[in-house]
């Protein structure tokens, strides 16, 4: 490379001179299985570790755990399906509001007069009291949902009557008229307090009537349970 | 091959450690460096095999030693990986590699003159890298042995500077101008240089020739 445009062929790479282009000077493997390496982990360095990382076997027990108690849940749910229920009919509730009715009076007590539902009742008596107290203003010894839980149920809704002859075909066949529902005599006199009934049970068995006195006993007791229990009675 | 003399590394130390090179550059590889930043190996092992030649003679070349050129390129390819998150595609990736580079060899050559010199010659280290040519006759394969000794030894006669610059070129496939902003100098300054490396490679060759 004597002259300027040997050089100027040098720098602009069009004539090699000394550099042969098929050098094999390579680095050895080993090196590059060394920056490789380097390389490598400093990346692995730069992922964010997880936050938590499970057992490996959490999510096999996971999902076992999981088809258990849905397994469970439906077996349970099929076995309460299967279980016979009693069929509710109008006979079957008449029956049983028969049984829950106290037994008639005794018919020399039926004539006696009968207290207003008022006085039959103390407590629904006195809760009724307190109503027209709190209406009036007056602040009551009873809590509403205390008087709530005493108060007779509200009378079921009125069948809807139809207003035409035509309607009253249609409905005729859906309106079912209603049962006769039996009428509990009202309470006598004598069971207002605790000490007038016990006194009438008293006088029931001086005359003999002991069935009738045993009645009045349990009615009592149904009524009094603190007297149930006691060791004395 | 010729260890670094007692004087070379007191003038390359005092050389400018190049700054950061400010051009805007879409080459492919920077595209590779920034994938590589956003966590994928694969685009810096193309990255890798792509330049991984030209470096590593770069280095053996300049250093002179191979376990020194072994340790610089660790080290160069280490500033790569650490710098990977700062890398910004404004200049060509290879541009980037060999300043690292020509600052690493610097830096070497500080360290060498902060403690006693213990370059050893190692003219064989080089030739024991190179793969025997089995295919290749046996006076074709001597003649090829003895041109590239010659190579090696008008290289190892070149100063510092000029070897920089001549190998940049040779090696790097950099411009002129991008080998100045390697090495920190002006455009005109590398020019120089590499004319004056040519100059004396082509002398040293040719009286190696005359000799043998």
């Amino acid at each position: 490379m004597t002259g300027r445009d040997d050089f100027e062929d040098f720098v602009a790479r069009r004539k090699p001179v000394f550099r042969r282009d098929d050098d094999p000077l390579e680095p050895p493997p080993e090196l590059d299985r060394i920056v490789l390496r380097q390389a490598r982990e400093a990346i692995k360095a730069d992922e964010p570790e997880p936050a938590y990382r499970g057992a490996s076997w959490g999510m096999p027990v996971a999902m076992a755990a999981t088809l258990l108690v849905v397994f469970s849940v439906f077996l349970h749910l099929g076995v309460q399906k299967n279980e016979p229920k009693g069929e509710v009919t109008v006979q079957n509730a008449s029956q049983a509001v028969d049984s829950m009715a106290p037994p008639p009076p005794p018919p020399a007590l039926a004539e006696a007069p009968q207290p207003p539902a008022s006085e039959a009742n103390p407590v629904v008596a006195d809760l009724g009291r307190s109503s027209a107290r709190d209406r009036a203003g007056v602040k009551s010894f009873v809590n509403e949902p205390e008087a709530s839980r005493y108060t007779p149920p509200a009378p079921p809704p009125p069948v809807v009557t139809a207003r035409t002859p035509a309607d009253a075909g249609r409905n005729s066949t859906a309106a079912v008229p209603p049962e006769p529902v039996v009428a509990s005599a009202p309470p006598p006199a004598w069971r207002r307090d605790a000490h007038s009934w016990q006194a009438k049970i008293e006088e029931l068995r001086a005359e003999g009537k002991a069935a009738e006195a045993d009645a009045e006993q349990a009615e009592f007791k149904r009524q009094h349970r603190a007297y149930a229990g006691s060791p004395d009675r | 091959m010729e260890g670094l003399t007692a004087s070379e590394p007191t003038r390359f130390a005092g050389a400018k450690r190049t700054r950061k090179v400010d051009v805007v550059s879409d080459d492919d590889d920077a595209q590779l460096m920034l994938a590589y930043a956003r966590g994928e190996m694969r685009a810096f092992e193309t990255l890798y095999s792509r330049h991984r030649g030209a470096l590593y003679r770069y280095l053996v070349r300049q250093a002179r030693d191979t376990e020194t050129a072994h340790d610089l390129f660790q080290e160069v390819w280490s500033r790569v990986i650490v710098n990977r998150a700062r890398y910004e595609a404004r200049a060509k990736f290879r541009t980037f590699l060999f300043t690292l580079a020509h600052n690493c060899f610097i830096d070497h050559c500080r360290r060498l003159k902060a403690r006693p010199m213990a370059m050893g010659v190692d003219d064989a280290d080089a030739a024991d890298l190179l793969p025997a040519d089995e295919e290749a006759l046996p006076e074709m394969q001597i003649e090829r042995d003895e041109n590239s000794r010659r190579y090696r030894a008008a290289l190892a006669t070149l100063p510092p500077e000029q070897r920089d610059v001549y190998l940049l070129h040779e090696e790097s496939d950099l411009s002129l101008d991008e080998i100045a902003r390697v090495t920190g100098v002006g455009t005109e300054t590398a020019k120089s240089r590499l004319r004056y490396a040519v100059g004396k490679l082509k002398a040293a060759m040719a009286v190696a020739e005359d000799v043998t």
